[in-house]
């Protein structure tokens, strides 16, 4: 196989992981909730940004490049989680269950948060330092399957790794414990669950807060690997929305599956066809919604 | 006289424009209540506005002398009233087991309902823990929608056209349940189609007619009598 074809393969693979994190947030807030929150991308980047502001300004606290790190991952994920929860109960809230209304109120805080963003940082694209014991690269040998020597970024390495951590910590709260009975519960049947004494606010709540740290975590890797700057919340979202189509809205199985389509078809075109990127994005969707309208691992909605 | 554990004054609900309790007034005054009536008449809508799942425009509901208008679904379950919906509405992503582990709860203190006891009284559910909850039969589904209810170890447990769609052999264990939990000092308030089903539960009928309740009396009334039953069921002899 040809060079750029592996190469295409583990870029797309190791993006799939920055792609599933932030989906997964997404995901879980519409299977719960029936909110399409357009704000999701302005969410990540907002977070990358504190993770910025936080390194530039707090690396001389530290004596490793690793301690203002690990505070912006910190600071992105509190400040994304009261967010995200303003959000929900000072906006949302109001207008609960009227579907248009919930994804427009998302879209104007989207546009006005990243503009608001635009003014106060500028149009200058950044990225987030990465700390020195995520610097260098580590040799991938393929051989094993015919392919080629690789040398991977540590940051691309660390960034898939957490995204397999949280991906295993989410499936054993979703499928293990109380909470996530209940979020799956919520899933099928909002109006049931209430009915049975649970206080889905509440539910709505944590899951709210659990989307809102994982953004959170996810914007400051993000950052550290792709440039960030106006846009890129309009773009994360295009490609959340994309993920998440093709997976099935509110199955965190579908995020998995449709971030590692969505990341290796994007990867692989851009490694063989630079141009064709995001013409083989909406390809995928297109053929997605043409086979399985629900998505891959998506269910019918019970109406409640 | 004691208070009615459940007392329904005047209430009036629409649904857009069509107005489908039109003051509807009743009290509950002993462990169980049938309610008959055709399809339409709005007794799934009186159910639904008990638990809070729908809007009502005016009138009083009480529960243990607690208004309930105003107060949220979950606010209403925790007072202490089960519920058994119309179609059972059961959670396509749960099992048998999750769904009795997600409701448990206990109230005031009281845990007579757990799982294990739902388990005991229908043993079939305890062969199946492990299967999603709408994989089952329907008569197994329906006992999975009673014990989820039951394991809120409610005070009183509404059931909303329990026997539809079900075998005869069921629908016989189903009243059994029914006797045996009102027996046991639960409250039981049971919405049916059928009327000799209904009979076979309970001696006073209610029969609700266009959002009210139009005839309150012994079934047997009802039984002997054709015009009565066309006249409130719209069935003929």
């Amino acid at each position: 196989m040809d060079m750029m074809v592996w190469i295409g393969l583990v870029n797309g693979l190791l993006y799939a992981g920055l792609l599933f994190m932030i989906a997964s947030g997404f995901t879980l807030v519409f299977g719960l909730m029936r909110i399409v929150n357009m704000a999701h991308g302005a969410m990540y980047l907002l977070a990358a940004y504190i993770g910025w502001l936080v390194q530039r300004n707090t690396a001389d606290w530290f004596e490793s490049s690793a301690g203002s790190w690990i505070l912006g991952v910190v600071v992105a994920a509190v400040v994304v989680a009261v967010a995200t929860v303003a959000l929900q109960e000072g906006l949302l809230r109001w207008v609960q269950g009227d579907e248009l209304r919930e994804t427009l109120l998302t879209l104007g805080v989207a546009i006005a948060l990243g503009d608001i963003m635009h003014g106060l940082w500028g149009g200058d694209h950044r990225t987030i330092r990465t700390p020195d014991f995520m610097r260098g690269f580590q040799e991938l040998d393929l051989g094993f399957m015919g392919g080629p020597v690789l040398f991977l970024a540590k940051n691309q390495l660390y960034m898939f790794g957490t995204a397999v951590v949280v991906g295993i910590l989410l499936w054993l709260l979703i499928s293990r414990t109380q909470l996530g009975r209940i979020i799956r519960a919520g899933v099928d049947n909002r109006a049931m669950v209430s009915a049975l004494g649970i206080n889905i606010n509440r539910v709505f709540l944590a899951v709210m807060i659990l989307a809102g740290v994982i953004t959170g975590v996810s914007g400051v890797l993000g950052g550290m690997i792709y440039a960030f700057g106006p846009g890129i919340d309009m773009n994360m979202l295009t490609l959340s929305l994309i993920v998440v189509i093709v997976g099935g809205m509110g199955s965190l199985g579908g995020a998995a599956l449709g971030a590692l389509l969505v990341g290796v078809v994007d990867q692989l075109t851009l490694a063989l066809y630079p141009e064709y990127p995001t013409i083989a994005l909406f390809a995928i969707l297109i053929v997605t919604l043409l086979l399985r309208p629900k998505g891959l691992l998506g269910r019918v909605w019970v109406n409640a | 006289m004691p208070e009615p554990i459940l007392e329904v004054n005047d209430l009036h609900v629409y649904y857009g424009s069509s107005h489908i309790l039109q003051g509807t007034t009743f009290a509950m005054e002993d462990n169980l209540f049938t309610l008959i009536g055709r399809n339409g008449m709005g007794k799934t809508t009186l159910v639904k506005a008990i638990m809070g799942l729908v809007p009502i425009r005016s009138g009083s509901i009480t529960f243990q002398g607690k208004q309930l208008v105003g107060l949220k679904p979950h606010q209403i379950a925790r007072l202490g009233i089960g519920y058994v919906p119309q179609g059972r509405n059961l959670f396509p992503s749960l099992t048998v087991d999750e769904h009795l582990r997600m409701a448990a709860r206990s109230r005031n203190g009281v845990r007579d309902w757990t799982p294990e006891r739902v388990y005991e009284l229908f043993p079939r559910l305890a062969e199946r823990k492990r299967q999603s909850g709408t994989n089952l039969s329907g008569g197994e589904q329906q006992m999975l929608a009673i014990g989820r209810a039951l394991v809120t170890n409610p005070a009183l447990l509404i059931m909303d056209e329990p026997a539809e769609g079900l075998a005869p052999v069921i629908v016989d264990l189903l009243i059994e349940t029914c006797k045996h939990l009102s027996d046991a000092g639960m409250a039981v308030f049971l919405v049916e189609q059928n009327l000799h089903l209904a009979a076979s539960v309970d001696d006073t009928a209610q029969v609700m007619v266009t959002g009210r309740i139009a005839y309150s009396g012994p079934y047997e009334t009802l039984l002997e009598s054709p015009q009565m039953r066309e006249q409130y069921l719209g069935v003929g002899a």
